[in-house]
C-alpha cells in the first residue's frame, strides 16, 4: 500500500486576513512496509499533512493518492445541484472515505481522551463496527488488537477506559485504531506525555507490529532520540516544506541544518562530533548509545594496548 | 467545520460608541428599554428609530450586522403582530367581519406598535453587545451588581464565571474538532441518518469533551488557587473603568431622549 503526494497545499481560512499556509506543494512518496519518522517543530505542518492522508482534510491544492486511488478526488467533486443526485453523490463520497479510513489508521495526539465507551471491549469494537463488520469479526479483531498493544483480553474488556493509568489508556485507543486493520498506520506523537518506560513500550509494540504485520507506519514526534533508534525513513518538516527526507544516518549528518530550524540531533551524535574535534575518528554516522559504546571501547582499547592512554 | 463560529458577536471597530464606559452602555441599554415602553405615540417612536439610527450610525456598525440579530426571533414578531391583530377587542366598528375573525382598528394598532417595539428592542440590546467586547461587558456587570454585595450578591464570583466561561469558548470548540476528527478517523459518521441516528452519533463526542470539560475546570481551580486567588475581596484591577467625557456627554444625551419619552 503506497501513498503518494502530489503538489499537496493546505491554506487555512482561505480569502480572510488570517490566510495561512499550513503546508507548501509537498511531493512525497512512500512506499509499502516503510517505518517512517516525520519530524518538525511546532507548527510545522506535520499534522496538517497526515490529516490529509486519510481525508479528514480536504487540500486547497494537489492531490493525496493512497495506493492508486485519489482520495482528493472525492472531497473536491462539485455538488450537483439536484436534490437526488446530491444525496447519491453524498453516498458515494461517504463510502470511498470510509474505504480510506479503512484503509489509513490515524491515532491522534492523546487519543486517551477520545475513549468514550463504558467498556474497553465496547470502545475498541466502536471503529471496526462503523465498518459494518459482522458480531464475531469485531470481536476477534478487538482480541487481537488487545493482544498487539499488550493488554490483556479477558482481564480488561469488561472495564471502564476511564480507570486505567494514562498509558495502559493511550494503548487502548491505539488498539481501537488498530482493530480497524489498517494497511497504513499513522500515529501523532504517540508517546507526549508518557514516562519513558511507557515510551519505550508503545515504541516497542508499535515497532514489533510493523515488523509482524508489515503495515507501513508514519510516526509524528519530537523525539530525535527514538527515532534514530526505530525508524527507517525520517522525513523533517519546516514552514510547511519538506526540508530533509532520507534514512537517519543522512538526515542527522545535517547537525546544522536541523539546529537551525530548532531541531536538535541525537545527543550522542554532539557527544561524537565534540570527540571527534578532539582527535578521536569515530564513525559519525553512529546514532545510538549502544553504538557508540560499543566503537569507543574498542577505540579506548586500541589505544590502551599501544600505550596512547596510560 | 467548527472554526467559523463566533459567540459573542463583537464587531470590532473603535466608534465613539465602543469607547464609551460599558457601564455607561449597559444603564443605557436599560433605560433605552423601559423608554421602549412608555411610549406609545407614533411621533415618540419617530423620536425612538431617530435616537438608535443615530446610534447605529456612530458605532459604524454594518446595519446588516444589526439586523442579523433579529433573524431568530422573526417568528416571535410574526406570532406577536398576529395575535394582537385578531384578539384586541375595539370599541369602535370593527375593520373586517367575516364569520370568527373580528379585526378592529385599535388591534392594527397595537399589533403594529408591538412589532415595531419588539424589533427596537432586539436592536438596542445587540447594540450593546456588538460594541462592547464580553470582557468589558462582564466588568461592567461586576461593577453595577457591586452595591448589592451588601445583601449577598456574590457580584466578583458571577462576573468571573461569566468571564471563565467565555474564554472557555474557543477551546472547548477546537476541543470539539479535535474529538469530531478522532472519530471520525475510527469511521465515525455525524452527517447522515436520521435524527435518532444523528444523536446517537454524538455520544462519541460529548462524552469525551465533557469529561476533558471537567478536567479543565479541575486544573484552571488548581492554578487560580496556586496563584493566590481567593474571590473578590481587596482584588485590584489591571484595567480599570474610567468614566470619561465621552460618557458625560452621552449621559447628557440620554437624559435628553428620556425626557423626550416621557413628554411624549
Amino acid at each position: 500500500m503506497s501513498i503518494k503526494i502530489v503538489e499537496l497545499s493546505h491554506i487555512y481560512d482561505q480569502n480572510t486576513p488570517n490566510e495561512t499556509r499550513a503546508i507548501d506543494r509537498i511531493n512525497l512518496d512512500i512506499d509499502s512496509g516503510q517505518f517512517i519518522g516525520l519530524i518538525g517543530h511546532t507548527g510545522s505542518g506535520k499534522s496538517t499533512l497526515i490529516q490529509h492522508l486519510n481525508g479528514l482534510l480536504k487540500p486547497s491544492e494537489g492531490d493525496v493518492i493512497v495506493s492508486g486511488y485519489n482520495i482528493t478526488e472525492g472531497l473536491r467533486t462539485e455538488i450537483p445541484k439536484k436534490r437526488r443526485d446530491r444525496k447519491a453523490d453524498a453516498k458515494a463520497r461517504k463510502k470511498r472515505l470510509i474505504e480510506v479510513r479503512k484503509r489509513v489508521g490515524l491515532v491522534f495526539q492523546y487519543p486517551e481522551y477520545q475513549l468514550f465507551e463504558e467498556t474497553i471491549e465496547k470502545d475498541i469494537a466502536f471503529g471496526p463496527t462503523n465498518l459494518g463488520l459482522g458480531e464475531t469479526e469485531v470481536k476477534r479483531r478487538v482480541i487481537e488488537a488487545m493482544a498487539l498493544v499488550g493488554i490483556d483480553y479477558e482481564e480488561y474488556k469488561d472495564r471502564s477506559p476511564f480507570e486505567l493509568s494514562g498509558g495502559q489508556k493511550r494503548r487502548v485507543a491505539i488498539a481501537g485504531v488498530l482493530a480497524m486493520k489498517p494497511e497504513v498506520l499513522i500515529l501523532d506523537e504517540p508517546t507526549a506525555g508518557l514516562d519513558p518506560r511507557g515510551r519505550d513500550e508503545i515504541l516497542g509494540q508499535i515497532k514489533r507490529l510493523h515488523d509482524k504485520e508489515g503495515i507501513t507506519v508514519i510516526i509524528v514526534s519530537h523525539s530525535m532520540e527514538d527515532m534514530a533508534k526505530i525508524s527507517e525513513r525520517l522525513i523533517v518538516m519546516n514552514q510547511g516544506k519538506i526540508v530533509l527526507d532520507g534514512s537517519p544516518k543522512e538526515v542527522f549528518r545535517n547537525i546544522d541544518m536541523l539546529e537551525e530550524i530548532g531541531l536538535a540531533v541525537p545527543q550522542i551524535s554532539y557527544l561524537i562530533r565534540a570527540l571527534n574535534a578532539r582527535g578521536f575518528e569515530i564513525d559519525a554516522d553512529i546514532l545510538t548509545v549502544q553504538e557508540a559504546f560499543d566503537q569507543l571501547s574498542l577505540k579506548l582499547q586500541r589505544k590502551k594496548k599501544s600505550g596512547d592512554i596510560c | 467545520m467548527l472554526r467559523d463560529i463566533t459567540i459573542g458577536q463583537y464587531y470590532t471597530e473603535n466608534s465613539v460608541i465602543h469607547r464609551m464606559d460599558p457601564r455607561f452602555k449597559i444603564v443605557a441599554s436599560m433605560l433605552y428599554l423601559v423608554s421602549l415602553f412608555l411610549v406609545n405615540q407614533i411621533l415618540a417612536y419617530v423620536a425612538v428609530i431617530l435616537f438608535i439610527g443615530t446610534v447605529i450610525k456612530l458605532s459604524k456598525v454594518p446595519l446588516g450586522f444589526v439586523m442579523r440579530g433579529l433573524k431568530p426571533i422573526l417568528m416571535l414578531i410574526v406570532f406577536a403582530f398576529t395575535i394582537n391583530i385578531f384578539l384586541t377587542p375595539g370599541q369602535g366598528a370593527p375593520l373586517v367581519d367575516i364569520g370568527f375573525i373580528t379585526i378592529y382598528p385599535e388591534g392594527v394598532e397595537r399589533a403594529f406598535f408591538m412589532a415595531i417595539r419588539l424589533v427596537l428592542l432586539i436592536v438596542g440590546t445587540s447594540l450593546l453587545t456588538l460594541t462592547t467586547s464580553p470582557i468589558e461587558l462582564t466588568d461592567g456587570i461586576e461593577y453595577l451588581l457591586n452595591p448589592f454585595k451588601r445583601i449577598g450578591l456574590p457580584a466578583h464570583e458571577l462576573a468571573m464565571m461569566m468571564t471563565i466561561a467565555l474564554r472557555f469558548i474557543p477551546t472547548l470548540l477546537e476541543e470539539t474538532d479535535k474529538i469530531m476528527k478522532a472519530q471520525m478517523a475510527r469511521g465515525a459518521d455525524f452527517e447522515s441518518g436520521n435524527i435518532m441516528n444523528r444523536a446517537k452519533a454524538l455520544i462519541p463526542l460529548l462524552v469525551p469533551l465533557f469529561i476533558s470539560a471537567f478536567r479543565r475546570a479541575d486544573e484552571l481551580a488548581m492554578a487560580m488557587e496556586a496563584r493566590c486567588y481567593r474571590g473578590g475581596e481587596d482584588r485590584t484591577r489591571m484595567k480599570v473603568l474610567k468614566y470619561t467625557k465621552l460618557d458625560v456627554f452621552g449621559g447628557a444625551v440620554v437624559v435628553l431622549y428620556m425626557a423626550v419619552c416621557v413628554v411624549l
